[in-house]
């Protein structure tokens, strides 16, 4: 659940290349405990974004904060305070996954760098990889060392760009599962992804980006589709299940939309009920393709 | 939470260090470096044993000294060759370059980290290849205040040289590039000074041999600041 305090704050941001606007006038607040989605197709500037809040880049106008701290104006404080993987592997013909953690804990001040090196190696499931190297990892692997090495100092935000990309089923599990975990914490996070899934399943905001410009900042609703055995008073079922809204679809089908995942709930809630299919739709996708008619 | 410009540049330094000397491409570098200055020491024996004829016949008083001046000349090329090699890859193409721009550590510190290891690399080289040769026959002669100024030497040569690789490095976005800049502007210094000024080769020589004057020391220094600093400019401008 977001809390009232902003870590980052985007305000007018922009970025010229090549006399082009890659990022022009995007403005919005992330808080403790929220989850933002970046969406958009190839070449909207959600990496770029990413990079002008990383302070990997400077913007060309604007500004952006993380946790009150200028991103140009206090560069360190503000990167100390931000966790950054980005898209690209991590890539090191010469160290370990375990000694490219180390290093990375050490430049950001832990106490105990080997310690800090160990549980986030835990946390990502790469214990069994933590003595190979890292060009020799495989591609999943790779993606988890980066998120690893985004937060491994624990940082107040996370940005996360495709995140999920070149993961397997489960590892995406575990890597949501961690993001939630950070985020139950008080982290605030922003991910770019194309995988609209992970934004339903993660985000409790998706910003979605055309052409470098905001087009849509919505909360993605759950959408599940169910299907009963017979009729039923499906609203009075459901009426336990916190933000769920249902709406009759005809014959004994409803939708059944939430501002978080309640499939679990619903399933149980209708389990008397002569429940015989119960699906996620993609409401998210929805709004990402609505904001190309804008 | 980050650690201090010291702290973060000591922790660069010698994670540098540990990174290059695991790499076969590092190894055959040194390798090279040894070989040519083996070729050198041969050089010099052979010499060596002439002029030692020449100064038994009286011909030479002081052969050792004979024997310092091309050694010198030779191993100042050598390891400005080798500073451009040994810092092609501190930041371009580096491995860690994504890491150090996101963590909270000054370019400064980043640039003195990689360039303290490049330059601790190299002197570990020359050291190894030509100081301790040379130490029996100068100190044999009496000439032990030159080895601490020749030492001094080339200190001052590999540090001036190593922080133009890096700055090299830094500007370029291949190794490739980096270290044809490097080598080019080196080899230029090393023929001729800038403006009146006298070359790398000449103040290198005045060193090598005993010579101190506060300009040629004061040369080295300042040349070695100004092409970390700029290399650190270098580094942060990768943002904008």
């Amino acid at each position: 659940m977001a809390e009232d305090r902003a870590l980052l704050t985007a305000t007018s941001l922009g970025r010229r290349r090549a006399g082009r606007d890659v990022v022009s006038d995007l403005s919005f607040v992330v808080r403790a405990g929220e989850t933002v989605g970046l969406l958009g197709p190839n070449g909207a500037g959600k990496t770029t974004t990413l990079h002008l809040l990383a302070g990997r880049l400077a913007p060309s106008s604007g500004s952006a904060s993380i946790a009150g701290f200028d991103v140009v104006a206090a560069p360190l404080e503000a990167r100390a305070r931000v966790g950054y993987a980005p898209a690209a592997l991590p890539r090191d013909p010469d160290r370990t996954a375990r000694e490219l953690l180390v290093y990375a804990a050490t430049l950001r001040g832990a106490r105990s760098p080997s310690e800090a090196a160990s549980e986030a190696l835990a946390e990502l499931d790469l214990r069994d990889h933590a003595d190979a190297r890292v060009d020799t990892l495989s591609t999943g692997a790779r993606r988890r060392l980066g998120l690893a090495l985004a937060t491994i100092h624990r940082p107040p935000v996370l940005l996360l760009d495709e995140p999920a990309a070149g993961l397997d089923p489960d590892q995406r599990t575990a890597v949501r599962s961690l993001l939630r975990d950070r985020v139950a914490a008080g982290a605030a996070v922003v991910l770019s992804t194309h995988l609209l899934e992970d934004a339903e399943a993660l985000c409790d905001r998706v910003l979605v980006l055309r052409g470098g410009r905001l087009a849509v900042s919505a909360a993605p609703r759950h959408a599940l589709e169910l299907a009963l055995a017979g009729p039923a008073d499906v609203p009075a079922l459901l009426a336990a299940v916190e933000g769920a809204a249902a709406t009759a679809l005809g014959g004994d089908r409803w939708r059944v939309e939430s501002p978080r995942d309640v499939r679990a709930e619903v399933a149980a809630a209708l389990a008397g009920a002569g429940l015989l299919e119960l699906r996620a739709v993609g409401d998210v996708e929805a709004t990402y393709r609505g904001a190309g008619d804008e | 939470m980050r650690a201090s410009g010291a702290r973060a540049a000591a922790t660069i330094a010698g994670t540098e260090l540990t990174r290059v000397l695991r790499s076969p491409a590092a190894w055959g570098l040194h390798g090279a470096f040894l070989l040519l200055h083996g070729g050198l020491f041969i050089l010099l024996i052979e010499l060596h044993g002439s002029l030692g004829a020449a100064a038994a016949a009286g011909a030479m008083t002081e052969p050792a000294a004979g024997l310092l001046a091309p050694q010198l000349r030779s191993s100042g090329l050598l390891i400005l060759v080798f500073s451009a090699l040994v810092t092609m890859g501190t930041v371009a193409e580096h491995p860690s370059t994504e890491l150090h721009l996101a963590a909270p550590v000054r370019p400064g510190a980043v640039v003195v980290g990689l360039w303290g290891a490049a330059t601790a690399r190299l002197l570990a080289l020359a050291a190894a290849a030509w100081l301790a040769p040379l130490l029996v026959p100068v100190v044999r002669t009496g000439h032990g205040p030159r080895l601490v100024a020749a030492a001094a030497a080339v200190a001052l040569l590999t540090a001036s040289g190593c922080a133009l690789g890096t700055l090299a490095s830094a500007l370029a976005a291949r190794r490739t590039t980096a270290v044809l800049v490097s080598a080019t502007a080196l080899a230029a210094l090393w023929t001729v000074g800038p403006g009146d000024l006298p070359s790398l080769a000449a103040r290198w020589q005045r060193l090598a041999e005993g010579l101190v004057e506060a300009s040629d020391v004061g040369f080295f220094v300042a040349a070695t600041v100004a092409a970390l600093a700029l290399a650190s400019v270098a580094l942060e401008s990768r943002r904008w």
